[in-house]
């Protein structure tokens, strides 16, 4: 029997429009975006995922197949939403793919530290940006076997 | 003044041959010892002179010469009265008068005549000569010039004047303390003023008693280790003035002997003034101090500025270059329809605009990195970087004929990484401007010069000509043209960039279309830059 995952298999969280729509188009393109839930910052992320704020009322705690995580975001940074996911024991095991403009090493090292499973740094070129982002959503959302929602 | 000594004492002659040899020694000793007597008699300053009962000399020294200005064959078998001035003429009679009675006369003072007529201030002694049988027979006269005297007195106290203003004017405190009672002596001037107490305060006064003394000598005991040491020294003394001014002083006392008694002499320096210099020199030191920890802050504030601007650029920048390179993507994809050819062209135009800037950005980071990154030097086997760094090169030697040599290569001690780094730019670049030449001939090797292992890498490429040699290594700056030779000028300041912080050089040779060699080295791994 599957695990349930909910209405969400992929929390997109990304501040910038352009980008945004970019990814949108690429996933959507290769089927990938059909339960796709987006935040444009920090704190939207994180009331999604524990079901709070805004989204109070809608079920509680949210468990995506995959977060793809930008770092540089409003009122909470990308690796504050990191450390507060993986610092969570009942969001702990949920994968997250950084997808970010930054090749700082700090960054990358910090990202890893806090228990990234991916970091991905966005190409400038389109093409290798698709191609990127739709090897992300096929290895997260077809590949990979995710443990079960509630497991220890 | 006396060209021949003539004969001022008459002694025996002892000659004869004939004479028992007992006799003889006797003789020879009393000549002996009555030469002796003579030449302490000659050389005396005082003037020694024998006469007989009636007056007449019978003996004039040296010294009688120099005093009264005659000599000896002048005076000899004359009265002496002749030295006598016309008003004390009384006075020789009284003399032989008393030396006949026996009577010897102690030192009198009178007056004399020179030959000259001056007049000379003496003091006389008289006693009589007498003769084996002890009868009076003459008497001996001393006389002493007590103008020289006078002279010396006058000398004396000259000298004592001399160093009296020495003392008196002295810009450094002198005290005179008796070694005994530690009681003031004396007191200079300058100690005076400097201290603000009246000269009555100081004198009498034991040492431990004055008040500007008071924290060190407090007690007698202290004064014994000054008295006991003979020379003490203290650097920085405190005292205070009469008015309560704190002032700091180098204290010396030295101990001697004044007739027989130990007196100590003290030397009180005002260094106040000294000290608040060296305080000042202090002060300027730690201000200087603060300044550096100051101008590091702020360097190490606008490297910060320069990290989170380098971290701006990297991440804001890159994102509309993103959305230029991803909507004139789209518009080709998804509307190239109803477009024209030029209007095909100018977007792909758009796009790899973008991604030509993309790549700046990147280069120019990797530069600022570069710069700022912490070296981590360690020994290297150069022939391993340099393999790697050709395999990583294997797409640009796909499709031509490459001809590579990689001779002897000294290993280093570099930052791996970083010298990565250096290969992979130099063979780039061979690789990259060799791309018209058919054989590419790149030579790869490192040779000792100077006490220092040389490495290089020679092409036969496009080369460059050698007048625009020192723009080489520039940021940003081209010897080719984008369309003959893709790059954003970053590569070989790169390579300056690396070679540099590790203390190394980095120079080319070329010849325009006849290729290039660029040498560098790695001096030991010293961050210079």
């Amino acid at each position: 029997m599957l695990p349930d995952y909910g209405e969400t298999e992929i929390l997109l969280v990304e501040d910038n429009p352009t980008d945004l729509e970019l990814a949108l188009r690429v996933l959507r393109k290769h089927e990938l975006a059909n339960r796709i839930e987006v935040a444009r910052d920090g704190a939207e992320a994180l009331d999604f995922l524990f079901g709070e704020g805004a989204y109070a009322g809608r079920g509680g705690l949210q468990i995506p197949k995959v977060i793809l995580l930008d770092l540089k975001l409003p009122k909470i940074g990308g690796l504050e939403v990191l450390r507060r996911i993986k610092g969570d024991p009942r969001t702990r095991t949920i994968p997250i793919v950084v997808l970010t403009s930054s090749q700082e090493e700090k960054d990358l090292v910090e990202s890893y530290q806090l228990g990234v499973n991916s970091y991905i740094v966005k190409p400038v070129d389109f093409d290798q940006f698709s191609d990127c982002l739709k090897q992300i959503g096929i290895y997260w959302l077809l590949s990979n076997a995710p443990p079960k929602v509630n497991a220890p | 003044m006396i060209s021949t000594p003539p004969r001022r004492l008459r002694s025996k002659k002892a000659t004869s041959e004939t004479e028992p040899t007992s006799v003889l020694t006797e003789r020879k000793r009393a000549a002996e010892a009555a030469a002796e007597l003579a030449a302490i008699v000659e050389s005396s300053d005082d003037a020694i002179i024998g006469k007989d009962l009636q007056g007449i000399i019978t003996s004039w020294n040296a010294g009688a010469e120099t005093m009264f200005g005659y000599a000896a064959s002048e005076m000899i078998g004359h009265s002496i009265t002749c030295l006598i001035p016309p008003a004390r003429q009384n006075e020789e009679a009284e003399i032989l008068g008393q030396i006949k009675r026996g009577e010897s006369l102690r030192h009198f003072e009178t007056v004399r005549v020179r030959k000259d007529g001056s007049t000379v201030d003496v003091s006389v002694a008289v006693s009589a000569i007498k003769d084996r049988t002890g009868k009076i027979v003459g008497a001996s006269k001393v006389v002493r010039d007590m103008t020289e005297k006078g002279r010396a007195a006058q000398a004396l106290i000259a000298s004592e004047l001399r160093y009296r203003r020495l003392f008196e004017s002295a810009k450094d405190g002198i005290l005179i303390l008796d070694a005994e009672t530690g009681m003031v002596v004396d007191v200079n001037p300058f100690l005076i003023t400097t201290l603000g107490y009246s000269r009555e305060e100081f004198l009498g006064k034991a040492i431990w008693d004055l008040g500007f003394f008071k924290d060190t000598w407090a007690n007698a005991e202290k004064f014994s280790e000054l008295r006991e040491k003979e020379y003490v020294r203290y650097e920085h003394l405190p005292l205070e003035t009469s008015d309560g001014q704190k002032m700091e002083v180098e204290f010396v006392s030295n101990v001697y002997l004044v007739n027989g008694h130990k007196v100590i002499q003290c030397n009180v320096r005002d260094v106040t003034k000294r000290r608040k210099a060296e305080e000042t020199v202090r002060q300027l030191n730690a201000n200087l101090e603060q300044r550096v920890i100051l101008r590091t802050a702020q360097l190490e504030a606008a490297n910060k500025d320069l990290e989170s601007f380098s971290y701006s650029v990297s991440h804001d920048l890159r994102a509309p270059l993103r959305a230029i390179s991803g909507f004139s993507r789209i518009v080709l994809e998804d509307h190239s329809a109803g477009m024209d050819a030029d209007g095909l062209r100018y977007l792909n135009l758009v796009e790899k605009s973008a991604q030509q800037m993309g790549q700046l950005i990147d280069d120019l980071l990797t530069f600022s990195r570069t710069g700022r990154q912490a070296l981590n030097v360690q020994p290297v086997i150069t022939a391993d970087v340099v393999n790697a760094a050709l395999d990583d090169l294997k797409t640009m030697q796909e499709n031509r004929r490459v001809n590579i040599s990689v001779g002897d290569l000294a290993d280093c001690e570099a930052d791996p990484s970083l010298l990565r780094q250096v290969w992979l730019n130099l063979l780039s670049n061979a690789l990259k401007y060799t791309r018209k030449c058919d054989p590419a001939v790149i030579t790869i090797g490192s040779r000792r010069e100077g006490g220092m292992d040389v490495f290089f890498v020679r092409d036969n490429g496009a080369g460059f000509d050698m007048k625009y040699a020192d723009k080489l290594f520039g940021v940003f700056q081209r010897l080719h043209l984008t369309d003959d030779y893709e790059g954003t000028g970053v590569g070989l300041a790169l390579v300056q960039r690396i070679v540099q912080r590790h203390g190394g050089r980095v120079w080319a040779e070329a010849k325009l279309n006849l290729g290039a060699t660029f040498h560098f080295t790695l001096t030991g791994g010293h961050d210079a830059a």
